[in-house]
């Protein structure tokens, strides 16, 4: 009978002492801590869609852009240039009356 | 605030109300851990992982039972599991300097023999089966009611009752060696 109270008591102390036992103070900080960094990580995880993203759309506007500029040219009034580059042309005479005219 | 109304919170969106759920809960957590595991830096491990795996899976949290309840469970599969993996690793290490021992006039002797004793204990508690050893964790350690630990473990109070005198009796055996009569 004594040798079971004994044993009890042993496994009773045991148990007292290890309730005993605190937890580090910052244990809910921590959780949170890992928590913050957790909502960051999955925000960064979006970052590889945002990229190709921006990256999509920096080509669509250098394309837009490109097309936009292109479309600015005006030949109209490029005639007596083209008439001077091109030797297949008739001589454009206005265009030496004006320089002598100068 | 009610454990309900902080959950609501949490789940449309204010993180903050998780912490004082996890500052109710953190040292009945961290109890019931440090009762399987017998380590308090494995506990504290464990118990910060608890409290990540319920906030990450607050949403399945139906409310059908207490709140505690389901930590408590969420707690307990995450201590044996990490038991289970740490032996299939075999990196059982001993546990020198677990027991923070006062700071008491003892002679060399006694102290010795107090600290096999308290390391068979540890053996004697780890070496039952796991059932047994939940319901004794959660009686002892926790000091729940039958109903409470009958509702954590999903079986019947009659089974609870059961499992801490089979748990008592096998301590009781392992441990009968302890004290040799003369």
């Amino acid at each position: 009978m004594n040798k079971r109270n004994d044993v009890d008591l042993l496994v009773e102390q045991f148990i007292v002492e290890e309730k005993s036992i605190e937890h580090n103070p910052f244990l809910s900080t921590r959780v949170m801590a890992v928590l913050d960094n957790k909502k960051q990580q999955n925000v960064k995880r979006l970052s590889p869609v945002l990229r190709a993203a921006i990256v999509s759309f920096g080509f669509a506007a250098a394309v837009f852009v490109g097309f936009a500029a292109g479309n600015l040219y005006n030949t109209e009034d490029k005639k007596a240039e083209v008439v001077l580059v091109n030797d297949d042309a008739m001589e454009h005479f206005a265009f030496y009356k004006d320089i002598e005219n100068e | 605030m009610q454990d309900a109304e902080l959950i609501q919170n949490v789940l449309s969106g204010n993180q903050k109300d998780y912490e004082q759920l996890v500052k109710k809960y953190q040292t009945n957590v961290f109890r019931t851990v440090i009762g399987i595991l017998h380590n308090k830096e494995d506990a504290e491990e464990i118990t910060q992982d608890v409290f990540i795996k319920a906030y990450q899976s607050l949403s399945s949290f139906s409310g059908k039972s207490a709140f505690s309840t389901w930590l408590y469970r969420i707690a307990i599969n995450a201590s044996i599991s990490y038991l289970r993996k740490k032996k299939r690793r075999g990196l059982w290490v001993e546990l020198t300097g677990f027991f923070q021992i006062q700071a008491k006039e003892k002679s060399a002797e006694a102290e010795l023999t107090e600290k096999s004793g308290q390391h068979l204990v540890r053996q004697a508690i780890d070496g039952l089966p796991d059932k047994q050893k939940l319901a004794f964790v959660l009686t002892k350690y926790e000091e729940l009611s039958q109903r409470q630990v009958a509702e954590i473990l999903q079986i019947t109070e009659g089974a609870v009752e059961q499992l801490v005198v089979r748990a008592k009796v096998n301590l009781r055996k392992k441990l009968a060696g302890v004290f040799r009569e003369p």
